[in-house]
Protein backbone atom coordinates (compact mmCIF):
# COMPACT_ATOMS: atom_id res chain seq x y z
CA UNK A 1 0.00 0.00 0.00
CA UNK A 2 1.39 3.37 -1.04
CA UNK A 3 -0.30 6.59 0.04
CA UNK A 4 0.93 9.69 -1.74
CA UNK A 5 0.87 12.76 0.51
CA UNK A 6 1.81 15.27 -2.17
CA UNK A 7 -0.29 15.44 -5.33
CA UNK A 8 -1.35 18.58 -7.18
CA UNK A 9 -4.25 18.58 -9.63
CA UNK A 10 -4.86 21.38 -12.09
CA UNK A 11 -2.92 23.84 -14.18
CA UNK A 12 0.50 25.31 -13.46
CA UNK A 13 0.70 28.69 -15.19
CA UNK A 14 4.34 28.52 -16.23
CA UNK A 15 4.45 25.31 -18.23
CA UNK A 16 2.02 22.87 -19.75
CA UNK A 17 1.48 19.74 -17.68
CA UNK A 18 0.72 16.58 -19.66
CA UNK A 19 -2.26 15.67 -17.49
CA UNK A 20 -4.39 17.98 -15.37
CA UNK A 21 -7.64 16.27 -14.51
CA UNK A 22 -8.33 13.85 -11.69
CA UNK A 23 -8.96 10.81 -13.92
CA UNK A 24 -5.65 11.21 -15.74
CA UNK A 25 -3.70 11.86 -12.54
CA UNK A 26 -5.28 8.80 -10.97
CA UNK A 27 -4.38 6.66 -13.96
CA UNK A 28 -0.71 7.70 -13.92
CA UNK A 29 -0.36 7.33 -10.13
CA UNK A 30 -2.08 3.94 -10.11
CA UNK A 31 0.13 2.70 -12.96
CA UNK A 32 3.13 3.49 -10.75
CA UNK A 33 1.70 1.44 -7.89
CA UNK A 34 0.24 4.26 -5.80
CA UNK A 35 -2.99 3.25 -4.07
CA UNK A 36 -4.26 6.50 -2.59
CA UNK A 37 -3.34 10.17 -2.73
CA UNK A 38 -3.92 13.41 -0.84
CA UNK A 39 -4.53 16.00 -3.53
CA UNK A 40 -4.66 19.78 -3.63
CA UNK A 41 -5.70 22.25 -6.31
CA UNK A 42 -2.74 23.60 -8.30
CA UNK A 43 -4.85 26.51 -9.59
CA UNK A 44 -5.60 27.69 -6.07
CA UNK A 45 -1.97 28.72 -5.52
CA UNK A 46 -2.46 31.73 -7.79
CA UNK A 47 -6.16 32.46 -7.31
CA UNK A 48 -6.91 35.51 -5.20
CA UNK A 49 -9.96 33.62 -3.99
CA UNK A 50 -8.45 30.20 -3.32
CA UNK A 51 -11.88 28.77 -2.60
CA UNK A 52 -12.61 28.71 -6.34
CA UNK A 53 -9.76 26.21 -6.65
CA UNK A 54 -11.00 24.18 -3.69
CA UNK A 55 -14.53 23.95 -5.06
CA UNK A 56 -13.25 22.80 -8.46
CA UNK A 57 -11.11 20.20 -6.70
CA UNK A 58 -13.97 18.88 -4.54
CA UNK A 59 -16.13 18.51 -7.64
CA UNK A 60 -13.35 16.82 -9.62
CA UNK A 61 -12.63 14.35 -6.83
CA UNK A 62 -16.28 13.49 -6.16
CA UNK A 63 -16.09 10.47 -8.49
CA UNK A 64 -12.71 9.42 -7.13
CA UNK A 65 -13.02 9.55 -3.38
CA UNK A 66 -11.96 5.90 -3.20
CA UNK A 67 -8.56 7.03 -4.54
CA UNK A 68 -8.19 10.69 -3.57
CA UNK A 69 -8.66 12.59 -0.33
CA UNK A 70 -8.63 16.36 -0.75
CA UNK A 71 -6.37 18.83 1.02
CA UNK A 72 -7.90 22.30 1.06
CA UNK A 73 -5.94 25.42 0.22
CA UNK A 74 -6.55 28.14 2.81
CA UNK A 75 -5.38 31.74 2.59
CA UNK A 76 -5.93 33.14 6.08
CA UNK A 77 -5.22 36.69 4.95
CA UNK A 78 -8.32 36.69 2.74
CA UNK A 79 -11.81 37.75 3.81
CA UNK A 80 -14.09 34.99 5.09
CA UNK A 81 -11.37 32.31 5.04
CA UNK A 82 -13.03 30.73 8.07
CA UNK A 83 -15.92 29.62 5.83
CA UNK A 84 -13.46 27.95 3.43
CA UNK A 85 -11.97 26.17 6.41
CA UNK A 86 -15.39 25.01 7.60
CA UNK A 87 -16.13 23.62 4.18
CA UNK A 88 -12.78 21.81 4.21
CA UNK A 89 -13.94 20.02 7.35
CA UNK A 90 -17.28 19.16 5.74
CA UNK A 91 -15.48 17.82 2.67
CA UNK A 92 -13.44 15.57 4.95
CA UNK A 93 -10.10 17.04 3.92
CA UNK A 94 -7.12 15.27 5.45
CA UNK A 95 -4.88 18.34 5.58
CA UNK A 96 -4.71 22.07 4.94
CA UNK A 97 -2.18 23.18 2.35
CA UNK A 98 -0.88 26.72 2.66
CA UNK A 99 1.22 28.88 0.35
CA UNK A 100 2.35 31.91 2.36
CA UNK A 101 5.33 32.44 0.01
CA UNK A 102 2.95 32.97 -2.90
CA UNK A 103 0.09 34.70 -1.12
CA UNK A 104 1.73 37.54 0.76
CA UNK A 105 1.34 36.55 4.41
CA UNK A 106 3.62 35.06 7.05
CA UNK A 107 3.36 31.97 9.22
CA UNK A 108 3.82 34.10 12.32
CA UNK A 109 1.30 36.78 11.27
CA UNK A 110 -1.80 36.80 13.45
CA UNK A 111 -3.89 35.31 10.61
CA UNK A 112 -1.34 32.51 10.13
CA UNK A 113 -1.34 31.70 13.84
CA UNK A 114 -5.13 31.74 13.91
CA UNK A 115 -5.33 29.21 11.08
CA UNK A 116 -2.64 26.99 12.60
CA UNK A 117 -4.39 26.99 15.97
CA UNK A 118 -7.64 25.95 14.29
CA UNK A 119 -5.79 23.14 12.48
CA UNK A 120 -4.27 21.99 15.75
CA UNK A 121 -7.71 21.87 17.42
CA UNK A 122 -9.18 19.90 14.53
CA UNK A 123 -6.19 17.52 14.16
CA UNK A 124 -5.53 18.73 10.64
CA UNK A 125 -1.86 18.97 9.65
CA UNK A 126 -0.67 21.86 7.54
CA UNK A 127 1.34 21.20 4.39
CA UNK A 128 4.09 23.58 3.30
CA UNK A 129 6.03 23.38 0.04
CA UNK A 130 9.67 24.46 -0.01
CA UNK A 131 9.56 25.07 -3.75
CA UNK A 132 6.97 24.19 -6.35
CA UNK A 133 9.48 24.22 -9.21
CA UNK A 134 13.26 24.06 -9.17
CA UNK A 135 14.38 27.65 -8.58
CA UNK A 136 16.88 27.40 -11.46
CA UNK A 137 14.15 27.13 -14.07
CA UNK A 138 11.52 29.54 -12.79
CA UNK A 139 9.58 31.83 -15.09
CA UNK A 140 10.43 35.52 -14.45
CA UNK A 141 6.94 36.00 -12.99
CA UNK A 142 7.21 33.00 -10.65
CA UNK A 143 8.61 34.89 -7.66
CA UNK A 144 7.67 33.33 -4.33
CA UNK A 145 9.07 34.81 -1.14
CA UNK A 146 12.14 33.03 0.19
CA UNK A 147 11.52 29.92 2.27
CA UNK A 148 11.51 30.86 5.97
CA UNK A 149 12.60 27.78 7.88
CA UNK A 150 13.19 29.87 11.01
CA UNK A 151 9.55 31.01 11.09
CA UNK A 152 8.37 27.42 10.71
CA UNK A 153 10.63 26.25 13.52
CA UNK A 154 9.19 28.97 15.78
CA UNK A 155 5.62 28.15 14.74
CA UNK A 156 6.10 24.49 15.65
CA UNK A 157 7.75 25.34 18.97
CA UNK A 158 5.02 27.81 19.91
CA UNK A 159 1.99 25.82 18.70
CA UNK A 160 2.04 22.66 20.75
CA UNK A 161 0.08 19.91 19.09
CA UNK A 162 0.25 21.29 15.53
CA UNK A 163 1.57 18.81 12.96
CA UNK A 164 3.35 19.98 9.83
CA UNK A 165 4.28 18.24 6.59
CA UNK A 166 7.05 19.85 4.55
CA UNK A 167 7.12 18.68 0.94
CA UNK A 168 9.61 18.73 -1.91
CA UNK A 169 12.41 19.74 0.47
CA UNK A 170 16.04 19.05 -0.35
CA UNK A 171 18.33 17.41 2.17
CA UNK A 172 19.73 20.61 3.63
CA UNK A 173 16.26 21.92 4.50
CA UNK A 174 15.18 18.58 5.96
CA UNK A 175 18.25 18.53 8.19
CA UNK A 176 17.93 22.22 9.05
CA UNK A 177 14.42 21.70 10.40
CA UNK A 178 14.65 18.12 11.53
CA UNK A 179 17.78 18.61 13.57
CA UNK A 180 17.18 22.16 14.81
CA UNK A 181 13.97 21.30 16.65
CA UNK A 182 14.03 19.86 20.16
CA UNK A 183 13.27 16.12 20.12
CA UNK A 184 9.69 16.49 21.41
CA UNK A 185 8.84 19.07 18.76
CA UNK A 186 10.61 17.11 16.05
CA UNK A 187 7.94 14.43 16.33
CA UNK A 188 5.44 16.94 14.91
CA UNK A 189 7.28 17.72 11.69
CA UNK A 190 7.17 15.33 8.75
CA UNK A 191 8.82 15.36 5.34
CA UNK A 192 7.85 13.77 2.06
CA UNK A 193 10.55 12.11 -0.03
CA UNK A 194 9.95 13.93 -3.32
CA UNK A 195 12.78 16.47 -3.00
CA UNK A 196 15.50 14.17 -1.69
CA UNK A 197 18.21 12.64 -3.85
CA UNK A 198 18.33 8.86 -3.81
CA UNK A 199 21.06 6.38 -4.75
CA UNK A 200 23.98 6.65 -4.80
CA UNK A 201 24.32 10.02 -3.07
CA UNK A 202 21.74 8.59 -0.66
CA UNK A 203 20.32 11.83 0.77
CA UNK A 204 17.09 9.97 1.51
CA UNK A 205 18.85 7.29 3.56
CA UNK A 206 21.07 9.82 5.33
CA UNK A 207 18.17 12.13 6.25
CA UNK A 208 16.19 9.20 7.63
CA UNK A 209 19.21 8.08 9.63
CA UNK A 210 19.64 11.55 11.13
CA UNK A 211 16.05 12.74 11.57
CA UNK A 212 14.28 9.44 12.22
CA UNK A 213 12.16 7.10 10.12
CA UNK A 214 8.91 8.14 11.82
CA UNK A 215 9.10 11.61 10.27
CA UNK A 216 9.01 10.57 6.59
CA UNK A 217 6.06 9.91 4.30
CA UNK A 218 5.75 9.03 0.66
CA UNK A 219 5.16 11.98 -1.67
CA UNK A 220 5.60 12.31 -5.43
CA UNK A 221 4.83 15.99 -6.11
CA UNK A 222 2.85 14.78 -9.13
CA UNK A 223 1.60 16.14 -11.48
CA UNK A 224 4.55 18.56 -11.53
CA UNK A 225 6.99 15.70 -11.05
CA UNK A 226 6.75 12.13 -12.30
CA UNK A 227 5.57 9.54 -9.75
CA UNK A 228 8.20 7.13 -11.12
CA UNK A 229 10.93 9.29 -9.51
CA UNK A 230 9.67 8.81 -5.94
CA UNK A 231 8.93 5.13 -6.47
CA UNK A 232 12.37 4.43 -7.95
CA UNK A 233 14.10 6.39 -5.19
CA UNK A 234 12.42 4.24 -2.59
CA UNK A 235 13.13 1.01 -4.46
CA UNK A 236 16.84 1.83 -4.71
CA UNK A 237 17.17 2.89 -1.10
CA UNK A 238 18.83 0.68 1.50
CA UNK A 239 15.93 1.20 3.92
CA UNK A 240 14.56 -2.00 5.43
CA UNK A 241 11.22 -3.32 4.13
CA UNK A 242 9.41 -2.53 7.39
CA UNK A 243 10.68 1.03 7.28
CA UNK A 244 9.55 1.34 3.67
CA UNK A 245 6.08 0.38 4.83
CA UNK A 246 6.26 3.12 7.43
CA UNK A 247 7.11 5.65 4.74
CA UNK A 248 4.54 4.37 2.29
CA UNK A 249 1.51 3.98 4.50
CA UNK A 250 1.98 3.87 8.27
CA UNK A 251 3.50 7.24 9.16
CA UNK A 252 0.92 9.23 7.24
CA UNK A 253 -1.81 7.82 9.48
CA UNK A 254 -0.05 9.41 12.45
CA UNK A 255 0.29 12.67 10.57
CA UNK A 256 -3.23 12.77 9.12
CA UNK A 257 -5.64 11.14 11.57
CA UNK A 258 -8.59 12.30 9.47
CA UNK A 259 -7.39 10.29 6.48
CA UNK A 260 -9.83 7.39 6.16
CA UNK A 261 -8.76 4.60 3.83
CA UNK B 1 22.83 -2.95 -22.54
CA UNK B 2 22.52 0.27 -20.52
CA UNK B 3 25.15 2.95 -21.16
CA UNK B 4 25.53 5.81 -18.69
CA UNK B 5 27.14 8.61 -20.68
CA UNK B 6 27.41 10.98 -17.69
CA UNK B 7 29.24 9.41 -14.77
CA UNK B 8 31.30 11.21 -12.14
CA UNK B 9 34.29 10.06 -10.14
CA UNK B 10 36.16 11.84 -7.37
CA UNK B 11 39.92 12.03 -6.99
CA UNK B 12 41.61 11.67 -3.62
CA UNK B 13 41.37 15.40 -2.94
CA UNK B 14 37.81 16.58 -3.45
CA UNK B 15 35.23 18.79 -1.83
CA UNK B 16 32.23 16.48 -2.02
CA UNK B 17 30.43 15.19 1.06
CA UNK B 18 31.48 11.54 1.49
CA UNK B 19 34.31 12.19 -0.96
CA UNK B 20 35.89 9.14 -2.51
CA UNK B 21 33.32 6.89 -0.89
CA UNK B 22 31.01 8.00 -3.66
CA UNK B 23 33.14 6.20 -6.27
CA UNK B 24 32.44 2.79 -4.82
CA UNK B 25 28.83 3.70 -4.03
CA UNK B 26 28.29 4.75 -7.63
CA UNK B 27 30.00 1.74 -9.19
CA UNK B 28 28.17 -0.68 -6.98
CA UNK B 29 24.75 0.99 -7.39
CA UNK B 30 25.26 1.24 -11.15
CA UNK B 31 26.11 -2.46 -11.48
CA UNK B 32 23.13 -3.39 -9.32
CA UNK B 33 20.86 -1.23 -11.47
CA UNK B 34 21.95 -2.98 -14.65
CA UNK B 35 24.22 -0.31 -16.08
CA UNK B 36 26.64 -2.12 -18.37
CA UNK B 37 28.98 0.73 -19.35
CA UNK B 38 29.89 4.09 -17.85
CA UNK B 39 31.52 7.00 -19.64
CA UNK B 40 32.74 9.12 -16.75
CA UNK B 41 34.97 12.01 -15.79
CA UNK B 42 36.79 13.54 -12.84
CA UNK B 43 36.06 17.24 -12.62
CA UNK B 44 39.40 18.27 -11.17
CA UNK B 45 39.31 18.41 -7.38
CA UNK B 46 35.56 19.10 -7.20
CA UNK B 47 36.18 22.43 -5.52
CA UNK B 48 38.90 21.33 -3.10
CA UNK B 49 41.76 23.32 -4.59
CA UNK B 50 40.13 24.88 -7.67
CA UNK B 51 36.57 25.42 -8.89
CA UNK B 52 34.76 22.29 -10.06
CA UNK B 53 33.96 23.90 -13.41
CA UNK B 54 37.22 25.86 -13.70
CA UNK B 55 39.94 23.38 -12.81
CA UNK B 56 43.51 24.51 -12.32
CA UNK B 57 46.12 22.89 -14.57
CA UNK B 58 47.29 20.70 -11.70
CA UNK B 59 43.75 19.62 -10.75
CA UNK B 60 42.84 18.97 -14.37
CA UNK B 61 45.88 16.73 -14.81
CA UNK B 62 45.60 14.91 -11.49
CA UNK B 63 41.86 14.36 -11.98
CA UNK B 64 42.39 12.86 -15.42
CA UNK B 65 45.14 10.58 -14.11
CA UNK B 66 42.88 9.42 -11.31
CA UNK B 67 40.24 8.59 -13.91
CA UNK B 68 42.76 6.53 -15.88
CA UNK B 69 43.27 4.39 -12.77
CA UNK B 70 39.49 3.95 -12.36
CA UNK B 71 39.27 2.89 -16.02
CA UNK B 72 42.13 0.43 -15.53
CA UNK B 73 40.53 -1.05 -12.43
CA UNK B 74 37.18 -1.38 -14.19
CA UNK B 75 38.27 -2.26 -17.71
CA UNK B 76 35.34 -2.74 -20.07
CA UNK B 77 32.93 -1.16 -17.60
CA UNK B 78 34.28 2.38 -17.16
CA UNK B 79 35.36 4.61 -20.05
CA UNK B 80 36.53 8.19 -19.82
CA UNK B 81 36.17 11.77 -20.91
CA UNK B 82 39.26 13.96 -20.62
CA UNK B 83 38.24 16.94 -18.50
CA UNK B 84 39.81 19.99 -20.10
CA UNK B 85 40.08 23.68 -19.23
CA UNK B 86 40.52 25.43 -22.61
CA UNK B 87 42.01 28.52 -20.95
CA UNK B 88 45.34 26.65 -20.70
CA UNK B 89 45.80 26.80 -24.48
CA UNK B 90 48.61 24.53 -25.71
CA UNK B 91 48.86 22.83 -22.33
CA UNK B 92 45.15 21.98 -22.54
CA UNK B 93 45.61 20.52 -26.02
CA UNK B 94 48.59 18.45 -24.82
CA UNK B 95 46.50 17.17 -21.91
CA UNK B 96 43.71 16.17 -24.29
CA UNK B 97 46.20 14.40 -26.58
CA UNK B 98 47.71 12.59 -23.59
CA UNK B 99 44.30 11.40 -22.35
CA UNK B 100 43.22 10.20 -25.78
CA UNK B 101 46.49 8.34 -26.21
CA UNK B 102 45.76 6.60 -22.91
CA UNK B 103 42.41 5.46 -24.27
CA UNK B 104 39.85 8.05 -23.22
CA UNK B 105 36.95 8.30 -25.64
CA UNK B 106 35.56 11.82 -25.22
CA UNK B 107 36.26 15.33 -24.01
CA UNK B 108 34.34 17.05 -21.20
CA UNK B 109 34.19 20.83 -20.91
CA UNK B 110 32.96 22.68 -17.83
CA UNK B 111 32.55 26.42 -17.45
CA UNK B 112 36.13 27.65 -17.62
CA UNK B 113 35.43 29.72 -20.73
CA UNK B 114 32.15 30.26 -22.54
CA UNK B 115 31.78 27.79 -25.38
CA UNK B 116 31.59 30.58 -27.93
CA UNK B 117 35.28 31.37 -27.21
CA UNK B 118 37.86 30.64 -29.92
CA UNK B 119 39.99 29.01 -27.20
CA UNK B 120 37.94 25.90 -27.89
CA UNK B 121 38.88 25.73 -31.58
CA UNK B 122 42.12 23.68 -31.43
CA UNK B 123 40.54 21.27 -28.96
CA UNK B 124 37.52 20.75 -31.20
CA UNK B 125 39.70 20.23 -34.26
CA UNK B 126 41.48 17.48 -32.31
CA UNK B 127 38.14 15.88 -31.35
CA UNK B 128 37.05 15.91 -34.99
CA UNK B 129 40.38 14.43 -36.06
CA UNK B 130 40.09 11.68 -33.44
CA UNK B 131 36.35 11.24 -34.04
CA UNK B 132 35.29 11.63 -30.40
CA UNK B 133 32.27 13.43 -28.92
CA UNK B 134 32.36 16.44 -26.61
CA UNK B 135 30.20 16.51 -23.48
CA UNK B 136 29.61 20.13 -22.52
CA UNK B 137 28.37 21.29 -19.11
CA UNK B 138 25.29 23.39 -19.83
CA UNK B 139 23.04 25.54 -17.69
CA UNK B 140 20.02 25.21 -19.95
CA UNK B 141 19.10 28.89 -19.99
CA UNK B 142 21.46 31.52 -18.66
CA UNK B 143 19.63 34.63 -17.50
CA UNK B 144 22.63 36.40 -16.04
CA UNK B 145 26.25 35.95 -15.07
CA UNK B 146 27.46 33.84 -12.15
CA UNK B 147 30.60 34.60 -10.15
CA UNK B 148 33.80 32.67 -10.90
CA UNK B 149 32.43 30.74 -13.89
CA UNK B 150 31.69 31.33 -17.56
CA UNK B 151 28.58 29.19 -17.89
CA UNK B 152 27.39 28.30 -21.36
CA UNK B 153 23.75 27.74 -22.09
CA UNK B 154 21.99 25.73 -24.77
CA UNK B 155 21.87 28.67 -27.17
CA UNK B 156 25.65 29.12 -26.82
CA UNK B 157 26.21 25.43 -27.54
CA UNK B 158 23.96 25.62 -30.59
CA UNK B 159 26.14 28.43 -31.98
CA UNK B 160 29.26 26.35 -31.39
CA UNK B 161 27.72 23.26 -32.99
CA UNK B 162 26.80 25.27 -36.07
CA UNK B 163 30.36 26.60 -36.28
CA UNK B 164 31.77 23.04 -36.05
CA UNK B 165 29.25 20.91 -37.97
CA UNK B 166 31.68 17.97 -38.11
CA UNK B 167 32.01 17.83 -34.34
CA UNK B 168 29.56 15.85 -32.19
CA UNK B 169 28.32 17.47 -28.98
CA UNK B 170 26.44 16.17 -25.96
CA UNK B 171 24.40 18.83 -24.18
CA UNK B 172 24.77 17.91 -20.53
CA UNK B 173 22.02 17.08 -18.06
CA UNK B 174 18.75 18.30 -19.50
CA UNK B 175 17.24 17.49 -16.09
CA UNK B 176 20.09 19.08 -14.19
CA UNK B 177 18.59 22.46 -13.54
CA UNK B 178 17.57 25.38 -15.66
CA UNK B 179 14.80 25.74 -18.20
CA UNK B 180 14.83 22.37 -19.99
CA UNK B 181 12.23 23.50 -22.51
CA UNK B 182 14.62 26.24 -23.62
CA UNK B 183 17.48 23.73 -23.70
CA UNK B 184 15.57 21.24 -25.82
CA UNK B 185 14.24 23.89 -28.19
CA UNK B 186 17.73 25.34 -28.70
CA UNK B 187 19.10 21.92 -29.70
CA UNK B 188 16.09 20.67 -31.63
CA UNK B 189 17.25 21.71 -35.10
CA UNK B 190 20.98 21.14 -34.59
CA UNK B 191 21.74 17.61 -35.81
CA UNK B 192 25.20 17.39 -34.22
CA UNK B 193 23.91 17.92 -30.66
CA UNK B 194 22.78 14.90 -28.62
CA UNK B 195 20.82 15.42 -25.41
CA UNK B 196 21.97 13.89 -22.13
CA UNK B 197 18.87 13.11 -20.07
CA UNK B 198 20.68 13.04 -16.73
CA UNK B 199 20.01 15.28 -13.74
CA UNK B 200 18.19 15.36 -10.43
CA UNK B 201 15.02 16.89 -11.90
CA UNK B 202 11.99 14.74 -12.63
CA UNK B 203 9.53 17.22 -14.07
CA UNK B 204 6.42 15.70 -15.57
CA UNK B 205 6.28 16.45 -19.28
CA UNK B 206 10.05 16.65 -19.80
CA UNK B 207 10.49 13.37 -21.66
CA UNK B 208 7.35 13.90 -23.73
CA UNK B 209 8.66 17.30 -24.76
CA UNK B 210 12.10 15.86 -25.57
CA UNK B 211 10.56 13.12 -27.71
CA UNK B 212 8.31 15.59 -29.49
CA UNK B 213 10.85 18.28 -30.26
CA UNK B 214 14.18 16.39 -30.53
CA UNK B 215 13.08 12.83 -31.27
CA UNK B 216 14.36 9.57 -29.83
CA UNK B 217 17.46 9.29 -32.06
CA UNK B 218 19.42 11.98 -30.18
CA UNK B 219 18.46 11.23 -26.57
CA UNK B 220 21.01 9.56 -24.29
CA UNK B 221 20.71 7.86 -20.92
CA UNK B 222 22.89 9.42 -18.21
CA UNK B 223 22.95 9.63 -14.43
CA UNK B 224 25.22 12.48 -13.30
CA UNK B 225 24.74 12.54 -9.50
CA UNK B 226 21.35 10.88 -9.29
CA UNK B 227 20.88 7.30 -10.37
CA UNK B 228 17.31 7.27 -9.06
CA UNK B 229 15.95 10.00 -11.31
CA UNK B 230 17.84 8.56 -14.30
CA UNK B 231 16.32 5.10 -13.89
CA UNK B 232 12.91 6.62 -13.18
CA UNK B 233 13.20 8.55 -16.43
CA UNK B 234 13.48 5.27 -18.33
CA UNK B 235 10.19 4.22 -16.75
CA UNK B 236 8.61 7.53 -17.74
CA UNK B 237 9.95 7.09 -21.28
CA UNK B 238 8.31 3.66 -21.42
CA UNK B 239 5.05 5.28 -20.31
CA UNK B 240 5.49 7.80 -23.13
CA UNK B 241 5.95 4.97 -25.65
CA UNK B 242 9.61 5.72 -26.48
CA UNK B 243 12.06 3.27 -28.05
CA UNK B 244 14.01 2.49 -24.88
CA UNK B 245 16.73 0.51 -26.66
CA UNK B 246 17.76 3.56 -28.65
CA UNK B 247 17.92 5.80 -25.58
CA UNK B 248 19.50 3.33 -23.22
CA UNK B 249 22.25 2.10 -25.56
CA UNK B 250 21.89 2.25 -29.36
CA UNK B 251 22.25 6.02 -29.67
CA UNK B 252 25.34 6.02 -27.43
CA UNK B 253 26.89 3.12 -29.36
CA UNK B 254 26.47 5.07 -32.56
CA UNK B 255 27.77 8.29 -31.07
CA UNK B 256 30.87 6.69 -29.56
CA UNK B 257 31.59 4.48 -32.58
CA UNK B 258 30.49 1.05 -31.35
CA UNK B 259 33.08 0.94 -28.58
CA UNK B 260 30.92 -0.79 -26.02
CA UNK B 261 30.98 -4.60 -26.04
Amino acid sequence: MIIDSNVLIGNWPFRKLPYTDASQVRQVLAASGINHAVAVSTDAIFFRNVQDGNETLYKALAQHRDFFTPAATINPSYARWEKDYEQALQEKCAAIRIWPEYQGWGLLDSCGLELCNACKEDRLPIILTTEVEDSRQRHPLDKPEDWKGGDLKRLIEETAGLKVLVVNARAEKVKELGLALPEEDRKRIFFDISGLWGAFVDDLDLCIEQVGISQFVFGSHAALKTPEAAITKLNLSKIKELDKRKICALNIRQLMPRLKI
Amino acid sequence: MLIDIHGNFYASRNNMPRGQGLNQAYLSAARKAGITHIVGMVMGSWGYSSHTYVPSLEDMRSGNRFLLRVIEENRGFVFGYAYINPAYGDKALKELEFCLKQGMIGMKLGASVRCTSSLLDPLLRKCIERDIPVLHHIFQRRTGEYPDVALSDAADLAKLAKRFPEARFIQAHIAGGGDWQFGLRAAADIPNIWLDLSGSGSDEGMVEFALKIVGEDRLLFGTDLTLDTALARLETLKRAGANIKKISSANAQKLFGDRFK
